[in-house]
């Protein structure tokens, strides 16, 4: 008895610093956020008391629905792009080559530069009156593409940014995923005559699906939370057309000082990928189940 | 500079404060027209602005006389122009605002709305106000009280590149006010200057986030009006809003305005225009120092007036310095206030960084200005051109809100030749309206 009283308080112990991290920077936040989202807040003078009135309001305000929209349709272009291309970049940097680590190396870089450094950059190379983008497309004899004025070529911009940051994460992962395959599988399908295409499909695929579980399940949160290089890029413009859930969230709180209706943008934003987490997380089990 | 333009300009500003100012009397004592105290101070005050390289070499000497002179510490601190509004808006937050700051006039009521700052009455006395253009007085105070000083006020004209003019054949620009170019004129100009720069923009306006409100520039040059006289409602369901939207539609589609220099991304036309790859912009006379800086000898630039069309017009700009509720050092920041506008250092700042004073006083004082001297008569002859109804509403508490529907509206208008004009003109209404009664 004494025996199991000492192990749970060391349980206790030993948890009681990440259980401490986690109140700090995770649980007293959420719980003051949703606070906030039930008041009329300006970030500083007087809360007043709104109850549930920001989300009524929320669930009347086209621009919420339309950064939800082209937060969904960023997630489902920039996601799989940029997973596909990180897997194919560790697909192929997998094998021997001459100067692979530098090869490595140089697919990584975007993902340590940071997105207000990256933002900046392709500010420059996109802007259509000084941008050496279209510059280029006029020197190949293509029509020049105003990147920020038009809605569609803003947000193929972003996604195109976001994507270039996200290819060398994926293909860090990927690697480690290939990695951790073992030879021996390889070596029994080479036996039984398996090559190529059909190899990767029956084998280096299902056995990535962990890896692959959790980029998605990464990319979509981030995809979710994507911020920094919008507010460089866009500022969500032109009009709405790249404004996203935390670019629209923050552009209430801070520019229009509506923290609370923020806050309830924020709370939304957290059920969401909340939801798409448990979605992927059963569908993951039940396919493990069935394996 | 043409005295008979600034007393016109100042009749104009004038006319949307307090009635009959012209006929009060001008006050000889330097801290406005009150009470003043010069005794010795102690401590210090951190005063926050933004702050081009001449503001903010005239904000350190004034700081340096104020230490001389009264004993206290100014620590001057620059942020950058886009971001000082969130991050004095998160130390507000924390209670660790800075003393004073520097702030748009259409932005104080919401600042002193929301108790963020102090009441200065006590600090300056009955008259003190006095000494100012009563629109702009006005502009810093809420239910009577003063929360700071008015600063200095701006304006917009058209700032262009003489080489470009000269390629594209056009050897005169309007000379005075009545000379101005219509639109049609105005449109005629960008054509020529697109087909002899290839490569280059013709145009640009200045209405970027926080300055959105300047597109109302061509609004009441439409003859359209903003708010109803009360300023209580909108008035922009009008065939004048209809057609200066599409006037300004049609220089996008046209290809007459720089594509990429739309209202609710921070590219700023006067960044470009050092480079040649706009030919002319609409442009604040603050920004004649920092355009001077870039463009140095490599052409040669003017300045004209705004086009016209029922009429002229052109935007109230300026700024005003503010104390905060939660001031470590409510006294020198008080006196620190006072003594930015002293007749002395408001003509001192403004000649300077060639804007605009907004004392009663310096009505005809001959300004010395730093750089370009040559431009600025025409910037104060345009300044005769703001339109009461839009100082009026510039200055109103609402106003923050009114620019904000402007971001959010205009960008989905300008960058879509198929959005419909009354769809927009009904966004714009219902934005306004929120903005109302917020």
């Amino acid at each position: 008895m004494a025996g199991r009283r000492a192990e749970a308080w060391a349980g206790v112990v030993l948890t009681s610093p990440a259980l401490l991290v986690f109140t700090v920077f995770m649980f007293v936040p959420i719980a003051l956020t949703f606070w906030y989202s039930l008041h009329r807040y300006s970030g500083f003078g007087r809360m007043r008391w709104l109850g549930l009135e920001n989300y009524r309001t929320i669930a009347d305000d086209p621009t919420f629905w339309t950064a939800l929209r082209n937060t969904a349709v960023f997630t489902a272009v920039s996601v799989p792009l940029s997973i596909a291309l990180g897997l194919g970049a560790a697909l192929l940097l997998n094998r021997w080559m001459p100067a692979r680590g530098l090869l490595r190396a140089l697919v990584y870089v975007p993902v340590v530069i940071s997105g207000v450094a990256a933002g900046v950059i392709f500010l420059r190379l996109f802007d259509p009156v000084t941008g050496i983008g279209n510059q280029l497309l006029t020197q190949a004899g293509l029509p020049e593409i105003n990147w920020q004025g038009n809605g569609a070529a803003a947000m193929v911009s972003v996604i195109a940014v976001t994507t270039w940051q996200g290819i060398g994460f994926g293909m860090v992962v990927y690697l480690a995923g290939l990695q951790g395959i073992p030879r021996e599988i390889y070596e029994a399908a080479a036996v039984d005559g398996a090559a190529g295409w059909r190899r990767f499909r029956r084998i280096t695929w299902p056995l990535l699906a962990p890896t692959t579980f959790f980029l998605v399940v990464y990319s979509i949160i981030t995809s979710f939370q994507v911020f920094d290089v919008v507010y460089v890029l866009t500022r969500g413009g032109p009009g709405t057309s790249t404004t996203f859930l935390v670019q629209y969230a923050y552009d209430q709180g801070f520019n229009q000082r509506r923290q609370g209706y923020a806050a309830a943008i924020g709370m939304i934003l957290y059920v969401i990928v909340l939801a798409l987490t448990i979605v992927q997380w059963r569908l993951r089990q039940r396919r493990d189940a069935s394996l | 500079m043409s005295a008979v333009g600034r007393r016109t300009f100042l009749k104009a500003v004038g006319a949307a404060g307090a009635a009959g100012w012209l006929g009060a009397c001008s006050s000889d004592d330097d801290s406005g027209g009150g009470a003043s105290t010069s005794g010795p101070l102690s401590g210090s005050a951190t005063f926050t602005t933004w702050a081009n390289d001449q503001e903010a070499a005239a904000f350190k000497k004034l700081a340096a006389d104020f230490k001389a002179a009264r004993g206290a510490d100014i620590k001057i601190e620059v942020l950058p122009y886009d971001q000082i509004r969130t991050v004095v808006d998160r130390r507000l937050q924390a209670n660790e605002a800075p003393d004073l700051f520097r702030v748009s006039y259409t932005d104080v009521g919401s600042y002193a709305e929301n108790g963020a700052l102090a009441d200065l009455s006590d600090h300056f006395g009955d008259s003190f106000g006095d000494a100012f253009l009563p629109a702009l007085w006005s502009a810093v105070q809420s239910d009577g009280k003063p929360f700071g000083v008015p600063h200095h006020t701006d304006t917009s004209a058209l700032v262009y590149n003489k080489a470009h003019f000269a390629k594209a054949g056009i050897t005169s620009v309007p000379s005075s006010l009545d000379q101005a170019w219509t639109w049609e004129q105005f449109t005629d100009v960008l054509r020529k200057l697109k087909a002899a720069n290839p490569g280059v923009s013709p145009f640009a306006f200045n209405y970027q986030l926080f300055g959105a409100y300047r597109w109302f520039n061509t609004l009441y040059q439409a003859g359209g009006t903003l708010l109803d006289d009360a300023l209580e409602n909108p008035a922009l369901d009008s065939a004048q809003t209809r057609k200066a939207l599409e006037f300004t539609r049609s220089l996008y589609t046209e290809g007459l305005h720089a594509p990429s220099v739309l209202v609710k991304r921070p590219t700023y036309p006067d960044e470009i225009f050092p480079t040649q790859k706009i030919s002319m912009i609409q442009a604040g006379d603050f920004l004649i120092p920092s355009l001077d800086a870039a463009i140095k000898d490599k052409f040669e630039w003017g300045v004209t007036y705004l086009m016209r069309d029922a009429g002229a017009a052109t935007d109230l700009g300026g700024n005003a310095v503010v104390v905060t509720d939660g001031a470590k050092n409510l006294d020198v920041a008080a006196e620190f206030a006072k003594f930015l506008v002293t007749k002395e250092n408001m003509q001192a700042f403004c000649e300077r960084t060639t804007v605009l004073p907004v004392r009663k006083d310096l009505a005809d004082a001959k300004l010395a200005y730093a750089a370009r001297p040559d431009l600025m008569p025409v910037f104060q002859q345009q300044a005769t051109t703001m339109p009461e109804g839009l100082v009026k509403a510039a200055t109103s508490r609402a106003f923050a809100g009114i620019n904000q529907a402007l971001v959010d509206t205009m960008d989905q208008y300008l960058s879509n030749p198929s959005a419909g004009t009354d769809d927009t003109v009904r966004a714009l209404t219902d934005g306004v309206q929120k903005a109302l009664k917020a």
